[in-house]
């Protein structure tokens, strides 16, 4: 959090709670002239990386619900929350990629070499 | 001539043909379901409806014979109203799913839907179901697809000549399918595949293999018989996915045997991709530059005479071409192409050929077949044999072993000694032959590996009037489809040369083995250093101390001559695997290496150089119709000719490395072995 973002949280946000990453949400004090809603932004935890935020408090920071749904109302199908990890380390790579050993799997087009004996 | 008006245009039609040729000859395309020009007309689509003036109703035209002065017309509102009933009525039992249907793209019914479809359907019972027929393990069928245009039952039962075909029921239960479960039994069965106009028929070694949009499509020449089919060979990336035929009036009309077809599969499997050298007694990987230096070094000091060549069954004229050229500078003449030991010489060229041509089968009046069996050597010659059997009742004869053939044949004899009873012109086949006008002679390699054979067919083929100086009667059929081509670039023994015999047990220290497997390799010698080059592991690359990778058919521009001694051009499909090359480039290479340098260096320079040897080779997909200029025969060379003929081919489905590296073609092996066709030939 940047240090004007520091001063406006103190001045008029409300902290709203935090997510399992340490990510922290507030919403102003004071409602919206036009819109009649509260303004609702989230400091993060480290870098900014919005693809953090878990869908729970993504939804309620985009407004689609009112209130935030509780991280602890998860089902038993559901995965844990994952940001983007494209142009990570631990990006995905495909199989066959020259990073996971190079050696696809045999695809239609290929044939079959002899050998001797065979 | 009848005088037809189509749409105001005004054409003149032959009579007894049909409204729908006349629409055509006017330039009028005529949706069609059932109509097949080589077939019988059924009639029974209604899909063809034309208005004829002064007729109450649309009328069928593809079953309605042309008058004088008729008035056509293919495009006004009763028509165009009739034809969508039709299809509406097509579309009732028709399930809509093309999605998953492989006929996709290429689908005559929905071509024609887009023409005449509705836009929804008012039918709202429960579409009929068909149970799948097992039809064996080439064609795969989705039978409820059926729109019952019988295309399938005409084709098999008249051109492949088999009863297996038929339908069942009537009306909505009309089912198409073998009466009794059990497999095609033809040579020409993959053909209903084309044929079905939905995808009712289509190929099961294909089955949800691709799309046709998603196909390269290039023009080839099938090699798997003599007979020089015109192929279209359809790929995706590196890989041939299926066969088709290409129209040729004059030699497949548009047919295709079933092992050119399925057999594309063995393209993939047992490839040599990369040079192999014989390294204390085994078989290691190597460069090209290693491959090279290793023959090389092995040519060292080998007189001339002490090396040999075998082409094989498969080759192009470009790399024989090559390797002749190549031999020649090395001062060898060991040059041999007949591997199944056929007793013909390069020379003069009707001696070798299938003089009559194809399409002059049309024109026989009696046939006379010596040790052949055309229905497995050339399934599509075949046809043509049937064709005009069933126009004319042409009269057979067959001697050699007995086969079920898909015509009539009287039996004459089994073996050479039959030719003389059939001089007799005044009682048996030998009168039949005498009193025709265009009698025919059809000689297959079983019977020219015996002595005199050859001189003797010749000589019969002039007794009973076979060569007149309008019509040629003489015929070889040949099996192999590289075998024309060698003969005329006479790879065959030159001056003091040794033929294959000689080049076996120890004749040449160095062979040379172009794609040659047909022979025994447990002959050749055992201290004679092999270099086997070719596409497929076999029996050659088994027993080789130095293996050349090549390229298949597909994968090369090649030249083929067929057995009637038509040159015609193959186009590349696809690339060869891994560090394979064409053929004649390799041989071109190592030229280089062994300081032989051969003077050309590109495809047009070898052409050149072809037909520099021979001049037929300057003019593709031409061939004049010949009658005969000189009757003195064949020398009649020594030795009697004893005993049956044999046959040519025991395995109709395997008869070449590529055929036998094919999973279809072994699967095809396995069903059809059991059948009555093979036993009866076995
Ligand atoms: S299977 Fe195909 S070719 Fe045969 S009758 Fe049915 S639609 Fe016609
Ligand atoms: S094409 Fe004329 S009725 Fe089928």
């Amino acid at each position: 959090m940047n240090i004007g973002t520091r001063i406006f949280t103190m001045l008029y946000g409300r902290r709203v709670g935090a997510d399992a990453d340490g990510n922290v949400y507030y919403e102003a004090r004071r409602l919206r002239r036009f819109s009649g809603q509260s303004r609702r932004w989230v400091a993060y935890r480290g870098a900014a990386e919005p693809s953090r935020i878990p869908a729970e408090w993504h939804a309620w920071l985009h407004y689609t619900t009112n209130a935030p749904i509780p991280e602890t109302a998860r089902q038993p199908w559901q995965k844990p929350h994952q940001m983007n990890l494209t142009g990570t380390p631990a990006s995905y790579r495909p199989p066959g990629h020259d990073y996971r050993g190079g050696h696809r799997a045999a695809a239609s087009g290929d044939y079959e070499a002899w050998t001797p004996g065979s | 001539m009848a005088k037809v008006t189509v749409d105001g245009i005004v054409v003149e039609v032959p009579n007894g043909s049909t409204v729908l040729q006349a629409c055509e000859l006017a330039g009028k395309e005529i949706p069609r379901f059932c109509y097949h020009e080589r077939l019988s007309i059924a009639g029974n689509c209604r899909m063809c409806l034309v208005e004829i003036e002064k007729a109450p109703k649309p009328v069928a035209s593809c079953a309605f014979p042309v008058a004088d002065n008729m008035v056509v017309k293919t495009d006004t509102p009763m028509v165009r109203n009739g034809r969508r009933g039709v299809m509406e009525f097509l579309l009732i039992n028709h399930p809509l799913d093309c999605p998953i249907c492989d006929q996709g793209g290429e689908c005559d019914l929905q071509d024609q839907a887009l023409g005449y479809g509705m836009d929804h359907t008012r039918y709202e019972e429960n579409k009929r179901a068909v149970k799948d027929k097992n039809l064996g393990p080439l064609v795969k069928t989705v039978m409820t697809r059926c729109i019952h245009c019988t295309r399938c039952i005409r084709f098999v039962t008249e051109i492949a000549g088999v009863p297996d075909l038929g339908a069942t029921s009537r009306g909505e239960s009309l089912e198409v399918g073998t009466y009794v479960e059990k497999a095609l039994g033809s040579e020409l069965s993959g053909n209903i595949i084309d044929l079905c106009p939905v995808g009712a028929l289509t190929s099961k070694p294909y089955a949800f293999v691709a799309r046709p949009w998603e196909l390269k499509k290039t023009d080839s020449v099938d090699v798997l018989d003599a007979v020089g089919t015109n192929i279209r060979i359809d790929s995706r990336g590196p890989e041939v996915l299926r066969i088709l035929p290409r129209l040729n009036e004059e030699v497949n009309e548009e047919w295709l045997a079933d092992k050119a077809r399925f057999s594309m599969d063995g393209l993939k499997r047992r490839r040599l991709d990369r040079p192999w050298v014989r390294r204390d007694g085994k078989l290691v990987q190597a460069t090209w530059g290693d491959a090279f230096t290793v023959i090389a070094e092995r040519l060292q000091g080998v007189a001339g005479e002490r090396i040999g060549a075998l082409a094989g069954d498969l080759c192009d004229a470009e790399s024989m071409v090559a390797l002749k050229d190549l031999l020649t500078a090395l001062g060898s003449a060991n040059l041999d192409c007949r591997q199944d030991g056929v007793l013909l010489q390069a020379g003069r060229r009707d001696f070798y050929t299938f003089n009559s041509t194809i399409a002059a089968i049309e024109e026989a009046d009696a046939l006379l077949l010596i040790g052949t069996n055309p229905r497995r050597e050339a399934p599509v010659i075949n046809a043509r044999i049937r064709k005009r059997w069933l126009a004319s009742k042409m009269l057979i004869g067959l001697i050699g072993e007995t086969a079920e053939l898909t015509y009539d044949f009287q039996h004459v004899g089994g073996d050479a000694g039959a030719f003389d009873g059939l001089r007799d012109a005044s009682a048996g086949f030998g009168k039949t032959l005498a009193d025709a006008n265009k009698p025919m002679v059809i000689v297959g390699q079983p019977a020219l590996r015996q002595p005199g054979v050859l001189a003797a067919v010749w000589e019969l083929a002039g007794a009973i009037g076979a060569l007149a100086g309008e019509w040629h009667g003489f015929n070889v059929l040949h099996t192999a489809a590289a075998r024309v081509g060698a003969l005329d670039l006479g790879f065959v023994p030159g001056q003091g040369g040794r033929d294959l015999a000689g080049m076996l047990n120890g004749g040449v220290d160095v062979l040379w083995l172009l794609g040659a497997d047909e022979f025994d390799t447990a002959r050749i010698g055992r201290n004679t250093f092999v270099i086997y080059q070719g596409h497929h592991g076999d029996r050659g690359a088994a027993r080789a101390d130095v293996i050349l990778p090549g390229s298949a058919y597909t994968e090369k521009s090649g030249t083929y001559v067929n057995t009637e001694g038509r040159v015609q051009r193959g186009l590349r499909a696809v690339y060869p695997p891994g560090e394979a090359r064409e053929d004649w480039t390799i041989i071109r290479a190592l030229s280089e290496v062994l300081g032989k340098t051969l003077p050309y260096d590109d495809l047009p320079g070898v052409r050149a150089r072809l037909e520099q040897v021979n001049p037929v080779f300057g003019r593709t997909n031409f061939l004049p119709r010949f009658g005969v200029s000189d009757r003195s025969g064949p020398g009649q060379g020594s030795g009697r000719a004893s005993g049956p003929f044999g046959v040519a081919i025991e395995n109709y489905y395997q008869t070449d490395p590529i055929s036998r590296a094919s999973p279809t073609m072994a699967a095809c092996t396995e069903t059809f072995a059991t059948t009555p066709l093979l036993q009866a030939a076995e």
